[in-house]
């Protein structure tokens, strides 16, 4: 008795122990940091001045500061089992302050309110993870003088039942165009049992930064990272009194980049500048760490054999880690033990394709328990067993950090070679079974590992022989879009055209089309007919207990998306031509595209379109050049692109279109639709002929590279715009 | 017994599907039965509280999709119970509301999603809902975003509760009926609903469609003495206006900003207009509907030193503003929309205020969060409003007058000549009334920087042949009647050579071209913003060695809401085009889309037409 009231006093004392490092009252709290805040010494928050260059823009920084300030403190910790013993949370704090002159209204709308959630926490095991956030703000009027904005005048924005706030919103009282708000907003975390997540300092704004600087005083009990990229500073770095690092860096006159939401062909770890952070509390015993993972201490430039280990560190317990996998690999073994006995002298290619197609057909969609890592792994376990050579892929993507800026395990992707490098297997998330290598992986220097044996926590995570390896490109004829179309004028109203269109699409070009006009339940019925599958998927279902009483709920989905295809189709012409279809005759998918005996996706459609013919009198004025569908058209912004492009692959789109004359009508002039356009990275050829009564005119646009550097994209746009000016032709058949 | 009985219902469900009358083959569930009770309670002589329990049956019929289900609940009420069967798991949430249009607002909402695993499956949800304001039981809508097979709405009426219940939009899939209870003193109103079809939201529909009903509080008896709450329009103003007086303004301050902002004015007029605009411009419009900020306006000097505030705030200011410089200002509610305040029976569902100004023997409305609206003009969701105007102790009814389409003419009047196969012209396009304001609403939301550029792809419209020049705005301000735009053009994809024929396409704006609408999916009316009303004027230069061969046929379509006209005339050696399009009346009905889509037709064929020059000597134009 006395033990259990022991136990329980001490309990807790224990469960409030944790509350005492974070203890002090958020109110007096917040006061006091608003006040130091505010006090700071810096000369870049004293000038009020925005330099001339900028006096023009919608908002301008002044001063954007960033100080980060991370300790470990150690205390004890009672477990659930009521053990004692020392944790070391993670005392975090991370304030941005940043005054930003308001030059207009919309720039006034964006100030206008700030939001933050004051605390938030959990709990597990007894730990504590605790979240904080302070703001402060200040309007400083044109004459100079400054009024502080209470912060308590934020409402809540509740839920729950219980009225729990979820977050706040502060309304900026009297701020003015004209004006200046200097505002921070501090993160103050505890956190024993979480890792911070990976951060990125960014040196772009929608707005140009005068002044930038950054302090940052980091524990010596932890491993800190850091990288910096696409010429964002670099940080001076010292040691303090007490051993722990100073990271420090200020820069001026940083240009706007206000469109990264979206801005088209962005590759944002290789066009931006940012620096990449990385803190972890190696002392905590409950914060997972791979076995590479860096002792305690500063580390600029992880280098890539480092990160790649951590990658192998994460794959390999990954492969430790296939639970549930009972159901699918019963599927899958049946259907290849199938396939071998069909195909008993198939090739090792041939079943190396056949393990990869019927293994992502039957890989559930739950990515939260099969992630794409792990079908990975599971692709090689099972390519091992059937002795078909293979190695493990480590690479990086087009739209992630350079190879030799990679900076967490994340930054490279998993995918496997099979037969030597002959085959390229990887994740892929629509239809396509086909056996592309995926666009983001193209052109990429990879790294191979011979899986000898995946050694969980350890440093090297698998044991193998490693090479490098340039994953191969694909052309822009592999990428192709072809499109034959019949057009006719209406015999009653000639200002309707009657469209006839067969699409063709390869490689890259096709999952747009098949994620917005394949049906799943053809796709299923393609699949299992290519996998020499003979259970249907209603017939499988019906064979197990957990799904059987899904049948009805399945078949009403595709019921339903088999009525809404027509929509697509109607979605499909209006995204063609910009202008909606008066009526879709009919229209057929003749080839999926979706395995690698028969990639190419083809379909054809029948529709009626107005707007394209005017009438002169007795004469019919024809938009010849919008045919072949509405381009792109770039705005002044796209015009001034000032980072490099990544497309996603090269690629080509052909035309062909056969316009009958109708009676009676003649048609000259037909050298305006003759373009020819040809560098580097693209071309743009068109020819028009007449034959008997039918006009023939042949397009190909042609984007010849992935990648355009920033200076050569004016390059691009010649081919672009002559694109584009081949649209705006018209013809005139005279009566 | 339940199975049984269940299964029996579910038939009946099934079967009676095939012939409902307005159910769609969207409605994949549906309500198959619903029971609403409205109770009015009261504990003792002070304590009173409406008791709102719904029963409601959902059948999934079609395509198996889960449903959000959800009930507003506020400040003054609670969700006391919420109780699903027929599917497990399912968690209740509860949020404040939240809206682009809210800052802040005490709308709650609780609501969870029922995820329906096959068809014909069923789940019962129950909702006990109790309020303990008298006055908040207002608006009870009939239909749901689900089709109703069979609904029942009962209010049970003590005799020391007297409310009136008023229809709107109902046909005949609605029945009333009612009860007398004289042992527990009770009338009970019973609103049978069959075949109800769901509510679809589509744009530009109109807010208040749907049949629904408005529960008007008017007395309650406490210690036998009847205390009106909506009885007449005297309490209704005396309601209103009480929230009026606690707003405590400080005169001294605002008369300082009154001086302030007038302090060049000469005249009467240019006051007015000045503390008009510099509302207009200077107080951010932020809607704030908490509690007793739902009604009260905040005051005056608070919403000087904020610079923001809602449509009472910002009123309350200008009503003070005037005030301080001797005018003789008001506040005025209304309701916008189709709700409003009625000059029949005095509904308490005003959702708008502005303020009155009584000058020169007439009542102008002066509304300040119609941003670049100047003085004497109305927007349309005021026009025609029945208005309570407070007159001190007492009130005045009025109504906002109605203004003509043309006070929100957009017009473009431009001279084109031909040079270098091109039309070139130094174009001018004028905007008033609410055309300036839409067009002021997307440049303010421009950036400065940006304006031009977007300006000029405005006015190219996206014809990469075309390019537009040396733009030049004016008036782009709250005080001017007309904001102007006026720019350089040459267009090329309006002009086609062929041999000795120059074909040209007067109209590159080709309002309304797109304006058809899909009658096989729109199911409400449409409802245009404004009165529109375009004028076009464009003038072409017949070129020297050229005469013209022939134009398009002229076009006019008169109807009772609405008229296109084009006309081309030949006067001397120019053709004038002329078009005006009127939208006479905003409110297009859906038995009027079929004449409405064969005159859009007839519209965009018009703009196909092209007029064609020939050559008439070896001069060539170029």
């Amino acid at each position: 008795m006395k033990t259990k009231s022991l136990r329980a006093t001490l309990l807790a004392i224990f469960m409030l122990f944790p509350l005492f490092l974070f203890a002090d009252n958020y109110r007096v709290q917040s006061e006091k940091l608003r006040k130091e805040v505010w006090a700071w010494d810096m000369p870049m928050f004293k000038n009020y001045t925005v330099w001339d260059q900028y006096k023009n823009e919608s908002a301008v920084i002044i001063a954007w500061h960033k100080q980060i300030n991370a300790r470990i403190k150690n205390y004890l910790l009672v477990d659930i089992l009521y053990f004692g013993q020392y944790s070391y949370p993670l005392f975090y704090s991370d304030i941005d302050r940043v005054m930003v002159k308001i030059n207009d209204k919309t720039a006034l709308d964006r100030y206008s309110q700030l939001s933050f959630k004051e605390e938030d926490k959990s709990s597990p095991y007894f730990a504590s993870n605790r979240l904080r956030t302070i703001i402060g703000a200040r309007v400083i009027k044109p004459d100079g003088s400054i009024k502080e904005v209470n912060v308590e005048d934020a409402v809540s924005i509740n839920e729950g039942k219980n009225e729990k706030s979820a977050y706040k919103k502060l309304a900026i009282p009297n701020l003015q165009v004209g004006d200046i708000l200097d505002y921070f907003y501090c993160y103050e975390y505890q956190y024993e049992t979480w890792s911070l997540p990976y951060q990125i300092i960014p040196l772009y704004s929608r707005y140009p930064i005068q002044s930038y600087s950054a302090h940052c005083e980091f524990d010596k009990k932890l491993t800190v990272e850091y990288r910096s990229i696409n010429g964002a500073p670099d940080f001076n770095t010292s040691i303090d009194k007490a051993g722990n690092t100073v990271l420090e860096f200020s820069t001026t006159q940083i240009p706007k980049f206000d469109n990264v939401e979206d801005m088209q062909w962005l590759s944002p770890y290789r066009d931006l500048p940012m620096v990449r952070l990385f803190v972890l509390n190696g002392s905590s015993r409950y914060i997972y760490k791979p076995a590479s993972a860096r002792k305690a201490g500063v580390y600029k430039n992880v280098s890539y054999e480092n990160i790649l280990n951590d990658a192998k560190g994460i794959v390999a317990n990954q492969s430790k880690m296939m639970y549930g996998m009972n159901d699918v690999n019963k599927k899958v073994m049946s259907a290849i033990t199938n396939f071998l006995l069909m195909k008993p002298n198939g090739s090792k290619e041939e079943l190396a394709n056949y393990i990869f197609t019927v293994l992502r057909f039957y890989w559930p969609g739950d990515h939260a328990n099969y992630s794409s890592m792990k079908f990975v792994v599971r692709l090689q376990q099972l390519l091992k067993e059937y002795n078909i050579e293979n190695k493990l892929v480590f690479s990086t993507m087009k739209d992630g950090a350079r190879r030799d800026e990679v900076f967490q395990a994340g930054d490279l992707e998993v995918a496997v070679t099979a037969n030597n490098n002959r085959q390229f297997f990887s994740f892929s998330e629509g239809y396509d079974l086909s056996g592309g290598i995926a666009s983001r992986l193209e052109g990429e220097i990879a790294s191979t590992v011979v899986v000898d044996a995946y050694e969980k926590n350890t440093k090297n995570g698998i044991e193998g022989r490693i090479e490098e390896y340039k994953i191969p490109e694909t052309t822009y004829e592999q990428n192709k879009e072809i499109s034959i179309t019949e057009v006719r004028f209406n015999g009653n109203d000639p200002l309707q055209l009657l469209f006839s269109r067969k699409m063709t699409k390869t490689g890259d070009l096709k999952n747009p089309y098949q994620s917005l006009l394949v049906l799943f339940e053809d796709w299923d019925k393609a699949m299992r007919d290519h996998l020499m599958i003979k259970q249907s998927l209603m017939e499988e279902m019906q064979g197990d207990k957990n799904q059987r009483t899904r049948i009805n709920e399945y078949q009403s989905y595709f019921d339903a998306k088999r009525k809404e295809q027509k929509e697509m189709i109607k979605t499909e012409i209006t995204s063609v031509h910009s202008l909606e279809p008066k009526e879709v005759m009919d229209y057929k998918i003749h080839n999926l595209g979706v395995i690698d005996s028969s990639p190419e996706f083809c379909y054809e459609v029948n529709y009626i379109l107005e707007g394209l013919v005017k009438k002169a009198g007795d004469n019919l004025i024809l938009d010849a050049g919008k045919l072949i569908g509405s381009q792109w058209v770039p705005t002044e912004k796209d015009r001034n692109r000032t980072v490099d492009a990544y497309y996603p692959t090269a690629m080509m789109f052909e035309n062909e279109i056969r316009i009958q004359i109708p009676d009676g009508y003649q048609v000259q002039g037909l050298e305006v639709l003759r373009y020819n356009v040809n560098n580097e990275y693209g071309s743009f050829e068109s020819e028009a002929s007449q034959k008997d009564h039918t006009i023939v005119i042949k397009t190909k646009k042609i984007y010849k590279k992935s990648f355009i550097p920033k200076n050569d994209w004016p390059k691009l746009l010649e081919m672009i715009d002559q694109a584009n000016d081949f649209c705006a032709q018209s013809l005139v058949l005279k009566k | 017994m339940f199975k049984n009985s269940r299964f029996t219902l579910f038939c009946v469900f099934i079967f009676c599907s095939f012939i409902s009358m307005g159910q769609s083959k969207d409605d994949n569930v549906i309500i198959s039965g619903q029971e609403d009770t409205y109770r009015y309670l009261k504990n003792g002589n002070k304590d009173f509280q409406i008791e709102e329990k719904s029963v409601i049956e959902y059948t999934c019929i079609g395509d198996v999709k889960p449903i959000t289900v959800y009930k507003f609940y506020s400040a003054t009420s609670e969700i006391t119970k919420v109780r699903v069967k027929g599917i497990k798991r399912v968690v209740p949430r509860y949020e404040m509301y939240q809206s682009k249009s809210l800052f802040y607002s005490d709308t709650r909402v609780c609501y969870f999603s029922l995820p329906f695993s096959k068809k014909n499956e069923s789940a019962q949800v129950t909702f006990v809902k109790k309020s303990s304001d008298l006055q908040s039981l207002f608006f009870i809508p009939i239909s749901d975003d689900q089709f109703i097979k069979k609904k029942v709405i009962r209010f049970e009426v003590p005799d020391w509760m007297e409310i009136d219940l008023i229809e709107r939009n109902f046909d005949s899939s609605i029945q009333k009926d009612s009860i007398r209870d004289d042992k527990n003193r009770t009338n009970t109103y019973i609103y049978t609903v069959e075949n109800q079809k769901a509510i679809k939201q589509e744009e530009n529909m109109p807010r208040y469609a749907y049949p629904y009903i408005y529960v008007i509080p008017r007395s309650v008896r406490v210690d036998g003495l009847k205390q009106p709450l909506f009885d007449n329009f005297d309490h209704l103003y005396a309601w209103l206006h009480n929230y009026v007086l606690l707003s405590g303004n400080k005169e001294d301050i605002v008369k300082q900003k009154a001086q302030e902002i007038t302090n060049n004015c000469k005249t009467d007029d240019e006051k007015i207009k000045a503390l008009f605009s510099w509302v207009q411009d200077n107080i951010r419009y932020l809607a704030n509907e908490y509690g007793i900020e739902a009604y009260k306006p905040d005051a005056a000097h608070e919403v000087i030193r904020k610079k923001y505030g809602d449509c009472k705030g910002m009123s309350n200011l200008l009503k003070c503003l005037l005030h301080a410089q001797g005018f003789d200002a008001r506040l005025v509610w209304l309701g916008t929309k189709e709700i409003s305040i009625d000059s029949s029976v005095p509904l308490p569902l005003g959702d708008h205020m502005i303020c009155a100004l009584k000058w020169n023997n007439t009542i102008y409305y002066l509304d300040p969060t119609a941003k670049f609206m100047p003085f004497g003009q109305y927007p349309q969701y005021i026009q025609g409003k029945t208005v309570l105007i407070e007159d001190d102790k007492n009130y005045l009814l009025e109504k906002v007058p109605i203004l003509p389409p043309s006070s929100n003419t957009e017009s473009l009047s431009c001279e084109f000549t031909i040079e270098d196969q091109s039309l070139r012209c130094k174009s001018k396009i004028e905007y008033s009334g609410e055309s300036k304001q839409d067009i002021m609403s997307a440049i303010q939301s421009t950036k400065n920087i940006e304006l031009m550029s977007a300006l000029k792809t405005f006015l190219e419209r996206g014809n990469v042949q075309d390019k537009v020049s040396d733009i030049e705005l004016s008036g782009a301000n709250s005080l001017s009647e007309k904001m102007e735009l006026t720019y350089n053009e040459v267009r090329k994809s309006n002009i086609k050579k062929h041999a000795n024929e120059l074909f040209i396409g007067m109209d590159s704006f080709r309002d309304f071209n797109t304006m058809g609408i899909d009658t096989a999916k729109r199911q409400n009316d449409y409802l245009f913003t404004y009165k529109r009303h375009i004028v076009r004027d464009e003038r072409l230069l017949i070129p020297k060695g050229y005469r013209l061969k022939s134009y398009p046929s002229n076009l006019k379509v008169e109807e009772k809401g609405y008229s296109f006209v084009l006309n081309y005339t030949i006067v001397d050696n120019k053709i004038i085009y002329h078009k005006e399009i009127t939208i006479l009346e905003p409110w297009l009905k859906k038995a009027d889309f079929s004449t409405w889509n064969s005159n859009i037709e007839k519209l965009k064929k018009a703009y196909l037409e092209q007029v064609i020059l020939i050559q008439t000597s070896d001069t060539n134009e170029d």
